[in-house]
């Protein structure tokens, strides 16, 4: 189905491969810039992750402008600050974002400043309002979650006024997208579990949410494909190279999906939950997406039906009756939880992610203001919001 | 073959009939907004939780009209016109061209929809340009007919006949040509 009008953007260009990263120089001297500033954090340092960057950059040319290894949990406003303003001492001329969701949105942050020569983030807060292009970006996830190294949204948080800002444009856009194996290869087994999660929500709620478009659809339907085939592999053998890289390839195209189409409720409750209580984002999202899908049967049944193909397979897909896909798909959504249940203690509920009953009220008022509640093809009140919680709690 | 062919510019042409009804449109949508903020409960409580003072415009690119609702002391929005300055805006919802501006004015696409087809952009707080656009559907339910809003009412909190009734009588012959 085409909708009337929709809009797809993801200039990105993707390298993906076991020693992806020994591009890097080149990528750096395509894009006309010599003296990267490398943004990450202290996880990724202990990890000995950083060494395959650096060694990227033997017998090239290019000197790292230098390396912020402190970027917190949360990206932080005050963060920001003092990276720019190493950017500029160093005069460093372009940003490589290495690590998860938080320090790509401080990466992006940063470019923010860089290029409007401020001092006040804030003032460009909004949705499609900056113009100007901005300083070359590459960004090498260290996770298969996110999906942010092909998306156009920072988000930003103001500890000193308690809240979060959003920051979308096209701008905020990586230039180019390292997706290398060795990356991941260390990623706990419960982390993995969580992040691929979370990029399976992003592939479905893309399918699902009113903004589906054929291109979206495209690569929603290959990642929740790699990701079911890969998933319970990548966690019960962190080393597997090939399930490594399918799952960086899924959390990267899930990306691209939603960062055009746009999540629905899943994440709605989720980030109020994570908002609240402070669970992972992607411990939240396996918790209600079953629950989600359940409530949004009755307006997306057709939908959901045929994600029961790249998600089953096709032995599955053909010999289940027409009428009963698209329970099977949340059949196997839970199966797939159940599993990872056993294998990382993964969360299947509210209460088993130690969450307490009294939250629900609060939980509930939040989600019903998150602003991804607007693209979820069913409205959800106050009152359905309980009840949602309430099963999603025992 | 013609000789010394003259290749001119082209000056961009005028969609007057759209730009008046917009215009015309914005003036009885800011009037409603006002009166309704006092009026409708739902729209009372969204915008229960802005700070005094804070002003919204809303703006047709890239050189169209603009409108201003600025919340004042008894916690209500008052209509400004276009008579505020651009920079004194909170927050700023600008609509990407004059026809997506007409589409939502009469109530043709919702504000959600106008969000997920990307026909809309902001400066400020993403979270509260959410809400008052919201509210801005709440405000046409009951400025239209309900044959003309069926297209937004899909989503919204459910409003009695009867008070939306009142409501628009009220909106129409009291609020909008008063300035209440
Ligand atoms: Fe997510």
């Amino acid at each position: 189905m085409i909708p009337k009008y929709y809009e797809f953007f993801n200039p990105v260009k993707i390298l993906s491969g076991h020693k992806a990263l020994d591009n890097i120089p080149y990528e750096l001297e395509q894009l006309g810039v010599k003296k990267p500033l490398i943004i990450t954090d202290k996880g990724i340092k202990k990890a000995g992750l950083l060494k395959y960057v650096k060694r990227a950059f033997a017998e090239s040319n290019t000197i790292i402008g230098s390396i912020y290894d402190d970027v917190p949990s949360d990206s932080s406003l005050e963060t920001v600050y003092k990276i720019v303003k190493i950017f500029k001492d160093n005069s460093c001329d372009s940003i490589i974002a290495v690590g998860g969701g938080s320090v790509i949105d401080t990466a992006k942050g940063v470019n923010i400043l860089i290029t409007e020569d401020s001092n006040d983030l804030m003032k460009f807060a909004g949705a499609e309002i900056l113009k100007n292009p901005m300083k070359p970006l590459i960004v090498i996830p260290t996770t298969s979650g996110t999906g942010s190294e092909v998306t156009l949204v920072a988000v930003i948080s103001d500890e000193k006024n308690n809240t979060k800002m959003a920051f979308t444009s096209l701008h905020l856009l990586p230039r180019v997208a390292i997706l290398d194996t060795r990356m991941t290869l260390t990623l706990p087994a419960h982390i993995t579990a969580a992040t691929g999660m979370d990029a399976l929500t992003h592939a479905i709620e893309a399918y699902t949410c009113i903004q589906k478009n054929p291109i979206s659809d495209a690569h929603a339907w290959m990642a929740i494909k790699l990701i079911s085939e890969n998933l319970i592999t990548a966690v019960k053998k962190g080393k597997d190279k090939k399930a490594r890289l399918a799952l960086l390839n899924a959390s990267c195209m899930a990306g691209a999906a939603f960062s055009n189409s746009m999540v629905g409720m899943v994440h709605s409750l989720g980030h109020a939950t994570g908002g609240i209580c402070h669970i992972h984002h992607g411990v939240a999202m396996s918790i209600f997406l079953p629950y989600v899908l359940e409530y949004n049967l009755i307006k997306i049944r057709e939908y959901i039906s045929e994600l029961l193909f790249p998600l089953a397979g096709n032995e599955i897909y053909s010999k289940t009756s027409e009428g009963q896909r698209a329970e099977k798909v949340i059949e196997c959504i839970n199966n797939l939880r159940d599993e990872l249940y056993k294998l990382t203690k993964l969360p299947r509920t509210l209460k088993e992610a130690g969450i307490s009953k009294e939250k629900i009220p609060e939980i509930a008022k939040l989600a019903i203001g998150d602003g991804s509640l607007t693209f979820n093809p069913v409205d959800m009140d106050y009152e359905d919001a309980i009840k949602v919680l309430n099963k999603a709690y025992k | 073959m013609r000789k010394n062919r003259i290749y001119k510019e082209i000056k961009p042409g005028r969609k007057l009939f759209k730009v008046i009804t917009v215009k015309v449109i914005l003036f009885f949508l800011g009037r409603g907004f006002q009166f309704l903020s006092k009026f409708d409960k739902n729209i009372k409580n969204d915008i229960h939780g802005l700070p005094e003072g804070f002003t919204v415009m809303f703006k047709i690119l890239p050189i169209g009209s603009k409108m201003f609702l600025k919340k004042n002391k008894k916690g209500y929005l008052k209509y400004k016109g276009s008579s505020l300055n651009e920079k004194t805006s909170d927050l700023s919802i600008f609509f990407k061209n004059i026809e997506c501006a007409f589409l939502m004015f009469t109530a043709q696409i919702s504000s959600h929809q106008a969000f997920a087809e990307h026909r809309i952009s902001i400066k400020g707080e993403i979270s509260k340009a959410m809400l008052i656009m919201r509210c801005l559907n709440i405000v046409e339910t009951y400025l239209f007919p309900k044959i003309i809003a069926k297209h937004i009412t899909k989503r919204l909190p459910r409003i009695s006949g009867i008070k939306k009734q009142i409501g628009r009588f009220l909106v129409y012959f009291w609020g909008i040509p008063f300035g209440i």
